[in-house]
């Protein structure tokens, strides 16, 4: 045990840390959700410092041209399961702690089970539908959220949530989906950014788990690497305004346009015999929609059940604002099918009005 | 008695993608003392149309506002979206 300790001496001399706070972090368990850019310095750092056990969450494979920013990776790992790397490589790092991999993306059919019982959540995915699932679980487990995310040079970081304190979703919106921005693979990024915003969050991580308590928990931290302009927005209270762009009537699909079909034109897809209606919403949502050539595969299943529909048929995803659907169409797309369009059943009264549908 | 306008300058930062639409990160505009939040945000996306495909959110001296809060005082505006990046 004192062979233990002793590596975490210089942590340990801080007085805000001590003794007792060392054990916290040793009993700590942390979900890290997605090891890129973010995820793989905040793994190190939790790893070096001994909490306890870290959950890392990421379904996708080394790529050499991430390798500048992920740097828990190397040129030998290429191709290999990035979490199945990172557990050897924090096993080597430390020893002492326990290292638990997912090798599966964060979402709708495994954040209950990921999230329920640790006690922090690092949220370091790069996608807007994974950061409103994690501020889903962190509402449905009472879990502070620490947030990072980068632009080109910018990244932010907050602590969401912590102790009934404003949300990811209060701050920013449930729309955040609509506003779909480049992501690095398109605009560029740097590793010391990444490096930098990862420092902050694994910092926050400690201190939550060392005292409770963080000082960005209702503040946006943000800093510009270029221009070394750091920023601070506080956000506990009021409605926070700002723009939301208007909701897409058709979405750009590997260079076609998908639209999102209103009433009469669905009454005329409708009459190609071929056409399946498929709801992508939860098995829970309501009303259902029994009828036939309507067929029932939730957004988070499609990668495991798409082989349920039948290959001639083409495709028109719906849910209930037709922001799953569209996510549904780009993954259907991009797998091969033919999509005709996709459906919001809020859109148009007429989806319950029987006689419009036959 | 008529109400005595006055003008004050406010800088406006654009974050992330917004510096790509604006075309700058920062710039000092002259608005009349009795604007809110609101006037303000109608001025930008008049000036930037494409601004308003964005989502983002406003800050005034360090705080998230609301469409209510009035400008006079204000130094700073900052548009802030929500990153994605990781």
């Amino acid at each position: 045990m004192m062979n233990d300790l002793m590596r975490y001496r210089r942590q340990m001399l801080l007085p805000e840390i001590g003794w007792e706070g060392q054990q916290r972090l040793m009993q700590g368990h942390v979900l890290i959700v997605g090891l890129g850019g973010l995820g793989c310095p905040v793994a190190q750092y939790l790893a070096a410092a001994g909490v306890g056990t870290l959950r890392l969450v990421d379904g996708d494979e080394v790529q050499e041209e991430n390798l500048h920013r992920q740097i828990l990776f190397g040129d030998a790992d290429v191709g290999k399961s990035k979490v199945e790397v990172a557990r050897e490589r924090l096993c080597r790092l430390n020893p002492h702690i326990t290292i638990e991999v997912v090798d599966a993306y964060f979402d709708e059919t495994n954040f209950e089970a990921l999230a329920r019982d640790v006690d922090v959540v690092v949220d370091c995915t790069d996608r807007f539908d994974a950061r409103l699932l994690i501020d889903h679980a962190c509402r449905l487990y009472d879990l502070p959220h620490v947030y990072g995310a980068l632009y080109r040079w910018q990244g932010q970081c907050s602590v969401f949530g912590l102790r009934g304190g404003a949300r990811y979703v209060d701050v920013f919106g449930t729309q955040v989906c609509s506003a779909e921005v480049p992501t690095c693979a398109e605009t560029g990024i740097l590793g010391p950014l990444a490096g930098l915003v990862a420092s902050v969050q694994a910092g926050e991580v400690l201190r939550l788990l060392a005292t409770g308590n963080s000082p960005l928990a209702g503040v946006l931290w943000i800093y510009d690497l270029w221009r070394h302009r750091p920023s601070q927005i506080r956000y506990n209270h009021r409605p926070i305004t700002g723009n939301v762009p208007p909701v897409e009537k058709s979405i750009q699909i590997e260079g076609k346009r998908v639209k999102q079909l209103t009433g009469q034109s669905l009454k005329e897809v409708l009459s190609d015999g071929r056409v399946l209606l498929l709801d992508v919403r939860q098995p829970d949502e309501l009303p259902r929609v029994e009828r036939s050539g309507v067929m029932a595969i939730s957004l988070g299943e499609l990668p495991h059940k798409h082989h349920f529909i039948p290959e001639d048929k083409k495709i028109v995803p719906f849910c209930r604002k037709g922001l799953r659907a569209q996510w549904a169409a780009q993954w259907l797309v991009e797998a091969g099918y033919e999509v005709l369009g996709y459906f919001a059943l809020e859109s148009e009264n007429v989806w319950f009005d029987e006689a419009s549908m036959d | 008695m008529s109400e005595r306008r006055v003008d004050h300058e406010v800088v406006l930062r654009y974050w992330g993608m917004l510096e790509d639409i604006a075309g700058k990160d920062a710039e000092t505009v002259t608005i009349p003392t009795h604007w809110r939040v609101r006037d303000l945000l109608d001025w930008v996306g008049n000036r930037y149309p494409s601004l308003s495909d964005t989502l983002y959110r406003v800050a005034i001296d360090g705080d998230f506002a609301s469409e209510d809060d009035a400008l006079d005082g204000v130094r700073e505006v900052a548009l802030m979206p929500p990153f994605s990046g990781g």
